[in-house]
């Protein structure tokens, strides 16, 4: 891990950003929040512009696009689907802006399963951690607690 | 001494002769309407005015020579002479060729003044005998002479005028028996007590008398003896007697003296012992002459005719016999089918299994029972009898022990009032094995007026109800069961009356059960719609029609649709007696199935119903990938934010908040899980319960179900209770009401913007009862306004803002809304300058907005 103390975290789920939120600070680290994909762009853009850096990005792979108040008005030309905005954050932030692992590692959150999900992130070599994780196999909990190591017990 | 010359004498006669003849001539050519006896009367006193003679009797005979009748003047049979045979008998001396005059004895002969001469003289004329003269004088001879001899003369002239007068009373007779036959005839149904009373006019009877038959023996029918039959009952057995000879034999019977045995042995061949119902003149005379004729409809002797004449009357002439009996055979042909064809129409109509007829005189015994009379083979095998055994039975022998006198009760009253039947009447009948079986029993009364008194029959039709009872119990339980399940059973005769119904069926129709079972069955179809084209499909597949689904309508005009079975009811000869069904009403789930197109009532075409098909399959495969996300993500994070505080991860400053957060989450997935459970069941047509409704309850319910959301945006929610409380009180099911506001106010949060506020009103407005949410936020453009009620359907920026989506909840909100009688529109609202999206629920106004319901 990076010697920032921040962590990025993509996430529209009140629940979920809470509890990220806890483990988080309670390993001493502090979140900067992105709620939807143009957020987290901007968060990317100004790591790749060395503007932020981060120790760890956890990404939802579903979010909004857009702030709901940007959409009143969308036209339907600039409609993008939102069921991988994780995987477009992804290859945003390795092809695009080529961040590197060692400059920001990226782990992925999702419901989702399936295998085309999971050959999109295997291809960027990124993580993807089950929300409800199956027993024995990793859960992004443990993740955070091997990895967030600053001042965690 | 005689008078004059012998000439002289001879040309006396001859003028008093011509005389006497003219006089003769003259009584002839009056025209006196056939009365034999008056003319007689005349005649003799044409003799008795002739000098010298005091008195005289002119006896007319017939042609087989009986006495025909007899007139007098001043000259009468002395009381020894009780018939004018008799006086033929004494007169056997004088019946010679000679035409002479012959004096007879004092105890034929009474006169006034005791004559002292009594001469006969026989009248015979064309070699046949007419009659006698007889005449009474003084002792001395000579001063009638001139009167005898011109009277002996004038023979030929007496004979002619009782020849004339014997013809003209048979005309007569034949006329008056004309007229009798063709007033009766017209009359319809025979006045048998008029034609005794006009038959004893007509032929001078004493007593006449008809006596029809009835079940194989006569009974007296009418008789002008009305005496007759008052002390015992007149019947008659094939053989009793002269009349029951007659009735065996179909022949007529004539008998100078009806009380001589010699004579009956004579012409019957029987040994008579006295009459068994003797009758009597009016004045209580003896009567002798019998006249007993069959009343024939070709073998059957249906009655007799009985004729009696007093001693000091005529015998029946051989005219008499020949015209009566032509009489009495046109009355049995008359009378043959009036009382048997009614009767026998009776048993035919009849459809019962077992027929049995008992009969009963009202003048019985009192107490006593009727017994049986007929039997039919239905009646064979529910009483295990054979015929024989069951006919002569007194009715209460076949009845269990103690039946019987309830039956006799509800008969005796329907008789009471006058009614021809009764029933059917449930009862209980006993077989000779001693087991009891159950009867339901219909009466018809009939009554034979024809004979005296009155024969009552009563016509039990009878069915065993023993297994059907049983049945009917079964019957009865399972239309209960099926009325709790909602589903309706009915039965309706050929016209389309129904007879039978149960509560559900007017559940469903709105018409009371008494109104179903007054109106056609064709006013529960809609216009257009026949109830004979349902009938003949019913008929092309056999008489069985099952998954039947129809609109019907209801008693408020309202279309309804139904799923149900029709089958064809048939006797056991195949006819078609009714038709019975079971259904359920499905508008519901049509409507929610999506194959109802509201606005004409019509479910969709089969091209149409392809498509829906052909998207319900494919929809649950997308519905269950984004179900299974949608829960996934809820339920993950309450395990974690569960976690971290097991862990004490989470800050005690935050736990409260925190646990507030995981009950909220945890109702939401609640109210998610639901909308996939009430999904299921409309899919599945499952029925819903329908109450009264708070709306303002509801939403308020609802709204502290959605606090940890609406806290974490920061939206208001207002809430106008006191309007919904007033305007939004419905009929409906709460549970599915509910889920339209979770839904609602689901999408008004997930699409507003932070810090933005959401109105709940409720108001009344001409087109109905509306509640009304709004929020602002994510707009829906106006072309998705519509289609964003259809199932999966999202706009681009709603799935663009709100990644997780189903495209369930409005759906579902359309179908409950559509199954309450109501309607939902979405459209935008500027409050100021603030575009707001609304929702809109129409509920019509009043009590009719939701069906009745249970």
């Amino acid at each position: 891990m990076k010697s920032t103390n921040r962590v990025l975290v993509v996430e529209d789920q009140a629940g979920d950003i809470k509890w990220l939120f806890d483990i988080i600070t309670f390993r001493g680290y502090e979140v900067d929040l992105a709620t939807n994909e143009e957020a987290a762009r901007k968060l990317l853009l100004a790591v790749k512009k060395g503007k932020k850096g981060y120790a760890l990005a956890i990404f939802d792979v579903m979010v909004a696009i857009k702030d709901i108040m940007e959409l009143v008005d969308v036209d339907d030309r600039f409609y993008k689907e939102s069921r991988n905005t994780g995987v477009r954050l992804c290859e945003y932030a390795r092809r695009e802006l080529r961040i590197s692992y060692e400059k920001l590692p990226i782990v992925c959150l999702s419901a989702r399963d399936d295998q085309e999900l999971k050959r999109a992130l295997a291809n960027l070599g990124i993580k993807l951690f089950d929300r409800i994780p199956k027993s024995g196999s990793a859960s992004i909990r443990e993740y955070l607690e091997k990895n967030l190591t600053q001042l965690g017990p | 001494m005689w008078l004059g010359s012998r000439s002289e004498k001879q040309l006396q006669i001859a003028k008093l002769t011509a005389d006497l003849s003219e006089q003769i001539a003259e009584q002839m050519t009056r025209r006196d309407t056939g009365d034999l006896l008056a003319r007689l009367n005349r005649l003799a006193a044409v003799a008795a005015d002739l000098s010298g003679i005091s008195g005289a009797i002119l006896l007319a005979v017939d042609e087989q020579g009986y006495p025909a009748g007899f007139g007098s003047r001043g000259l009468s049979f002395s009381d020894e002479v009780r018939a004018p045979e008799e006086l033929l008998k004494g007169l056997g001396a004088v019946q010679s060729d000679d035409a002479t005059w012959s004096p007879i004895g004092s105890a034929i002969i009474k006169a006034n003044g005791t004559p002292s001469t009594r001469l006969a003289h026989l009248i015979r004329a064309d070699g046949r005998f007419h009659g006698v003269l007889l005449v009474g004088g003084p002792e001395d001879q000579s001063v009638m002479h001139l009167s005898l001899d011109a009277l002996a003369g004038s023979v030929p002239h007496f004979a002619c005028a009782i020849h004339e007068g014997l013809q003209a009373r048979q005309l007569a007779r034949m006329e008056m028996l004309q007229k009798l036959t063709n007033a009766e005839l017209d009359r319809g149904r025979p006045n048998l007590q008029n034609i005794v009373d006009q038959l004893a006019n007509i032929f001078e009877t004493d007593a006449v008398t008809i006596l029809l038959e009835d079940k194989g023996e006569l009974r007296l029918s009418a008789s002008n003896d009305r005496r007759l039959g008052k002390q015992k009952k007149v019947t008659y057995g094939p053989g009793a007697g002269l009349t029951g000879w007659i009735f065996e034999n179909g022949t007529a019977l004539c008998l100078k003296n009806g009380y001589d045995a010699v004579e009956i042995r004579a012409a019957a061949g029987i040994e008579r012992a006295p009459p068994i119902h003797p009758e009597t003149t009016l004045k209580g005379h003896k009567i002798v002459h019998f006249l007993g004729l069959p009343m024939r409809f070709g073998d059957r002797v249906e009655g007799v005719l009985r004729l009696w004449r007093a001693e000091a009357k005529p015998h029946f002439s051989s005219q008499e016999v020949s015209s009566l009996q032509s009489f009495a055979d046109l009355l049995g042909v008359f009378l043959n089918h009036s009382w048997e064809l009614g009767l026998h129409k009776c048993i035919m109509q009849a459809r019962a299994e077992a027929i049995g007829i008992a009969r009963r005189d009202r003048t019985g015994k009192r107490g006593s029972s009727p017994k049986f009379v007929f039997a039919n083979q239905g009646a064979e095998v529910l009483f295990a009898r054979q015929q024989d055994d069951i006919i002569g039975h007194d009715v209460t022998e076949l009845y269990a022990p103690g039946a019987y006198a309830y039956v006799q009760k509800e008969l005796q009253k329907a008789i009471n009032e006058g009614q021809t039947e009764c029933g059917p009447i449930p009862s209980r009948i006993i077989r000779p094995s001693g087991e009891v079986r159950l009867v339901d029993i219909s009466f018809r009364f009939l009554q034979n007026p024809l004979v005296q008194p009155p024969a009552y029959h009563t016509i039990g039709l009878m069915r065993d109800t023993t297994e059907s009872q049983i049945q009917a119990e079964q019957h009865r339980r399972l239309l209960e069961m099926l009325s709790e399940k909602g589903i309706a059973y009915f039965r309706a005769d050929v016209d389309g009356k129904t007879i039978e119904t149960t509560p559900a069926e007017s559940e469903i129709t709105g018409y009371s059960q008494r109104e179903i079972r007054s109106i056609s069955r064709k006013k529960l179809y809609p216009p257009g719609q026949k109830r004979a084209e349902i009938l003949k499909r019913v008929r092309e597949r056999d008489g069985n029609l099952v998954r039947l689904l129809q609109r019907f309508m209801r008693k408020d005009g309202t279309i309804f649709w139904a799923e149900g079975a029709l089958r064809l009811l048939k006797n056991s000869a195949g006819q078609e007696i009714g038709i019975e069904g079971l259904y359920r009403e499905v508008t519901d789930r049509i409507l929610l199935q999506g194959f109802l197109d509201t606005d004409t009532n019509n479910i969709l075409k089969e091209s149409e119903l392809f498509e829906e098909l052909k998207r319900n399959a494919e929809f649950p495969l997308d519905y269950m990938s984004c179900i299974s996300h949608q829960l996934k993500t809820p339920l993950g994070s309450l395990a974690e934010n569960l976690r971290n505080i097991q862990l004490g991860i989470t800050k005690k400053a935050e736990l409260n908040d925190r646990i507030k957060y995981i009950i909220g989450q945890t109702l939401i997935c609640g109210h998610l899980l639901r909308n996939l459970s009430y999904m299921d069941k409309f899919l599945r047509g499952e029925e819903f319960q329908r109450e009264r409704v708070s709306i303002a309850k509801l939403v308020r319910e609802t709204k502290r179900d959605f606090m940890h959301l609406l806290r974490e945006k920061h939206i208001r929610l207002n809430i106008d209770n006191k309007n919904l409380e007033r305007c939004l009180i419905v009929r409906g099911h709460p549970e599915l009401l509910r889920q339209v506001i979770v839904n609602l106010l689901d999408n008004a949060i997930k699409y507003s913007a932070e810090r933005s506020k959401i109105d709940i009103n409720g108001y009344h407005w001409p087109e109905g009862r509306i509640f009304e949410i709004t929020n602002k936020g994510l707009p829906i453009p106006e072309d998705a306004r519509e289609k964003v009620f259809t199932r999966g359907f999202r706009t681009n920026a709603a799935k663009m803002s709100v990644p997780h989506g189903t495209g369930l909840g409005l759906w579902l909100v359309k179908k409950i809304v559509d199954t309450h009688r109501a309607n939902i529109r979405c459209q935008e609202i500027t409050k100021g300058d603030e575009r707001r999206t609304a929702f809109l629920i129409v509920f019509p106004e009043g009590s009719s907005s939701v069906r009745r319901r249970k």
